[in-house]
């Protein structure tokens, strides 16, 4: 067979294409897996600097240690700090060191670095919602592994607070330039940072790192911020898993998806409380029967196992049981639509479609942020739903963002729902910023204020390991009683994984990333 | 030829000034208080003392022509600002956000052409058979799916079911086929109807007939004679739709997990970014204008009868 020359040239040309092509094309599908960990993020990881609030928390948490770490159900453990002891008044707080610890670029972690690192936020106005912070008195070094930290008032929040990711965790002093602006994440955690970009943040595990050895060496964040692309990739086998709401919010609809598609989904008790709140500064709400027939006509049920996929638990607490002194649990009651309109009548809101009281309708509105709580449009419609059964008119106004950090604090509303801290923050944040009538509400409202509520929050935050519990309960029932909020539903903390993850543990808070029990197969 | 340009261009540069003012009027006109978002940036719990305190550091109480005169001034430096968000430079994030995009619009544009030649001439081929029908379904289907199902659709197939493409990502080039279809093609599908029409009416033209008469194929006078008096009209729309393909990032890149100029702006418009918000409105104006100036430009060059047409009127 005679093969021409153009033929011949055809073919070598053909041929070296198909060799460059699959070599191009190859590469950017094959990327090593093994021992890697490939989790989504939302958006990117940001700007990593503890004292800055723009990275993301669960990546921080990944590179600055504590110094105690919050666990399940709010216990601390040693982190950085290897013991500690507490005055009787809760006024001083010693800490002793762990040892033979040091930060990824060398630095050794001590008293000193421990001291130049709170300095750096601990009288710092911005930072002045923690207690420890407005306790501030001041730091004393006792010897190179021990510092003592000293506050003016009595504050048994304060190891809590000292676990917080922002503005609290250690970073080397060397990852500051002369001017004092943060240069790069070196810290003393488990991972350090390879590569961080708008598209992905590489980390890989610091050989020096004082705690546990994991399974794997390496996690891959990747950015994708569109959930369905997120379920997608999951499903495609490009990444092991979704989760978190501050790390790749996955919905109870996405996560019933995924559970069909033959992924596990791994849940476990949520730490916040999805609450109804009445404006207080509304005259209307002042009759206790017109906020407790709100309360009955909210089928708590219904909402928990549709609207939610299951993934909630109905309540009529403020705080999950995972919350330290979240107090006894209140009865749940059955929506009653009778009861209801028996009580609205006795309060003399009279009618059936549409009630009326000296010529006024029961007309509310409810703000609502679809951008800011995803998910709160269908719980607002049905809500209008339940009410309207009993001649109550609920009007849903959906906000932006900024506009629920306008409206909401400055009461502009009739009813809005709100969403408690959880943990690590709970059970003070939330009672401090949310109900204590002399704390700023700062951008996220106040979801009941009572000068009678007041002294009662006080003598909570402030009080002694072995009354706290009782101090708090009478928080609880102060606001039970009085049908003060209308707590809705403890939402489940939920991940989603493929097959490659053998086991999976969902952590303490929703601002950690689930590498502590995550292995690979 | 060049005082026609140069006047094109004079337009071109009111009008972006009104961009500049537009660009800056409709952020400073969003609803919520933009120092409380700063706050929030920031972090903590903020007091009612610190957000004052932000809106005296970003001039927020000043009145608003005071605001777009820093705003400006600054921006003719080439200073856009600093990200709220992340704390980069606006001016070098939308540099590097916008390789991103170019990419895009490049394979969306080579997408768009691939479908409305090849749709507009297997109709002019067969005129009125069964298979202009057909591509005549094909362009209208096309133009009607959503660019965020058809991407989300493409992912689920290529991706998912056979996993024979990445479902995200910007990690090489078969990374770009699925995004690149996801906003070419609807583009391409209302290119092929403008085509069409346009082969169709120059087919109809005494000089059409005149080749026929001399004997030459149907797909040659497609090709020698009608394409280049299609190309002007072609052309323009082509490049309308270049300008439309960056605004359509904004839905496509976050779907595919591009960093690039829409996700940008997407997340600037979520978190309140406003010297992002306004840095990506002014450059989405600034190209619209510069696109429809090249485009006209373009045509001039390639159609003598608009080059004649502009001169007796300038």
């Amino acid at each position: 067979m005679e093969i021409s020359r153009r033929t011949l040239l055809e073919g070598i040309s053909a041929a070296t294409g198909c060799t460059v092509a699959v070599s191009f094309f190859g590469n950017s599908l094959a990327a090593e897996t093994d021992g890697v960990v490939r989790l989504p993020l939302y958006r990117s990881a940001g700007n990593l600097d503890p004292q800055n609030s723009l990275g993301l928390w669960a990546v921080q948490d990944m590179v600055f240690d504590p110094l105690v770490r919050y666990t399940r159900g709010g216990k601390l453990e040693p982190a950085l700090a290897e013991s500690w002891t507490s005055s009787q008044d809760n006024k001083i707080f010693t800490f002793k060191l762990r040892p033979n610890v040091f930060f990824t670029d060398g630095e050794p972690w001590n008293a000193e670095s421990m001291k130049w690192n709170l300095e750096r936020w601990i009288t710092d106005t911005d930072s002045n919602w923690l207690r420890v912070n407005a306790n501030f008195e001041r730091l004393e070094i006792v010897d190179s592994a021990t510092v003592a930290l000293h506050l003016k008032e009595s504050t048994p929040t304060a190891l809590i607070e000292l676990s917080y990711v922002r503005p609290v965790r250690f970073f080397s002093p060397k990852a500051i330039a002369d001017d004092g602006t943060y240069k790069s994440p070196i810290g003393t955690g488990p991972w350090k940072v390879e590569k961080d970009s708008s598209d992905r943040t590489e980390l890989v595990f610091n050989e020096r790192y004082w705690g546990p050895k994991p399974q794997f060496t390496r996690v891959s964040l990747r950015v994708i911020p569109d959930a369905r692309s997120r379920t997608a990739a999951l499903r495609a086998g490009e990444i092991d898993a979704i989760g978190g709401s501050f790390v790749a919010p996955l919905s109870p609809q996405e996560a019933a998806t995924l559970k069909t598609a033959g992924m596990t989904i791994v849940t476990d008790t949520g730490t916040d409380t999805t609450v109804l709140c009445f404006n207080p500064r509304r005259p209307l709400f002042e009759d206790q029967r017109l906020r407790k027939a709100i309360s009955f006509l909210i089928d708590r049920d219904a909402i928990c196992s549709v609207l939610l996929k299951g993934y909630a638990r109905p309540t009529m607490n403020l705080y999950p049981e995972v919350i330290q002194n979240s107090g006894q649990r209140y009865d749940v009651p059955k929506r009653d639509v009778e009861q209801a309109k028996r009580l609205l009548e006795e309060a003399g809101w009279h009618g059936e479609t549409l009630r009326m009281k000296d010529g006024k309708a029961l007309d509310i509105e409810l703000v609502i942020s679809e951008d800011a709580s995803p998910g709160s449009r269908a719980l607002g419609e049905v809500l209008q739903q339940s009410f309207s059964e009993a001649g109550i008119r609920m009007r849903i106004r959906n906000v932006d963002h900024a506009s629920r950090h306008d409206d909401i604090p400055a009461f502009h509303y009739d009813i809005a729902l709100f969403v408690t801290n959880g943990a690590p923050y709970d059970p003070y944040n939330t009672l401090l910023q949310g109900f204590l009538t002399t704390t700023d509400a700062g951008t996220d409202g106040k979801l009941y204020e009572s000068k009678e509520l007041d002294p009662l929050i006080m003598a909570a935050i402030s009080a002694p390991e072995e009354s706290r519990q009782s101090a708090f309960q009478s928080v609880y029932d102060w606001l039970h009683s009085r049908d003060a909020i209308a707590p809705i539903y403890h939402r489940d903390r939920f991940w989603a994984h493929n097959d490659r993850i053998a086991s999976f543990t969902i952590p303490a808070t929703e601002y950690e990333m689930p590498l502590q029990g995550l292995a690979l197969k | 030829m060049l005082r026609i340009a140069l006047n094109r261009a004079m337009s071109a540069g009111v009008l972006i000034v009104l961009a500049s003012i537009f660009s800056f009027g409709i952020v400073a006109a969003f609803p919520g208080n933009v120092a409380v978002a700063i706050a929030e940036l920031r972090g903590g719990v903020v007091s009612r003392e610190v957000i004052e305190q932000i809106a005296l550091e970003y001039h927020l109480n000043d009145p608003l022509i005071f605001r777009y005169w820093y705003w400006l001034s600054d921006v003719m430096r080439g200073d856009l600002g600093v990200s709220l968000r992340t704390g980069e430079h606006v001016a070098s994030a939308l540099a590097e956000r916008l390789s991103v995009t170019a990419v895009l619009v490049a394979g969306g544009g080579i997408v768009s052409l691939l479908v409305s030649f090849l749709l507009a001439f297997s109709g002019a081929m067969w005129p009125g058979k069964a298979v202009d029908k057909f591509v005549h379904g094909v362009a209208i289907l096309n133009m009607s799916i959503p660019k965020f199902f058809l991407a989300i659709t493409l992912i689920y197939i290529f991706g998912v079911t056979y996993n024979v493409l990445p479902t995200f990502g910007f990690q090489g080039p078969l990374s770009w086929i699925l995004p690149c279809i996801s906003i070419g093609l609807l583009p391409g599908a209302l290119l092929s109807r403008v085509a069409r029409v346009s082969i169709e009416e120059t087919m109809s033209r005494p000089f059409v007939i005149t080749a026929a008469s001399k004997g030459f194929g149907r797909r040659r006078i497609l090709l020698y004679d009608a394409l280049p008096n299609v190309l002007p009209v072609l052309l323009t729309a082509f490049g309308m739709h270049l300008a439309f393909t960056v605004q359509s990032s904004v839905i496509v890149e976050p779907i595919f997990a591009w960093q690039g100029f829409g996700t940008f702006f997407v997340e600037a418009a979520r978190f309140r970014d406003l010297p992002v918000l306004q840095a990506c409105l002014l450059f989405m104006s600034v190209l619209f204008i510069l696109a429809n100036l090249i485009v006209d430009l373009c045509v001039m060059l390639v159609d003598p009868r608009q080059r004649r047409a502009a001169s007796t009127r300038g």
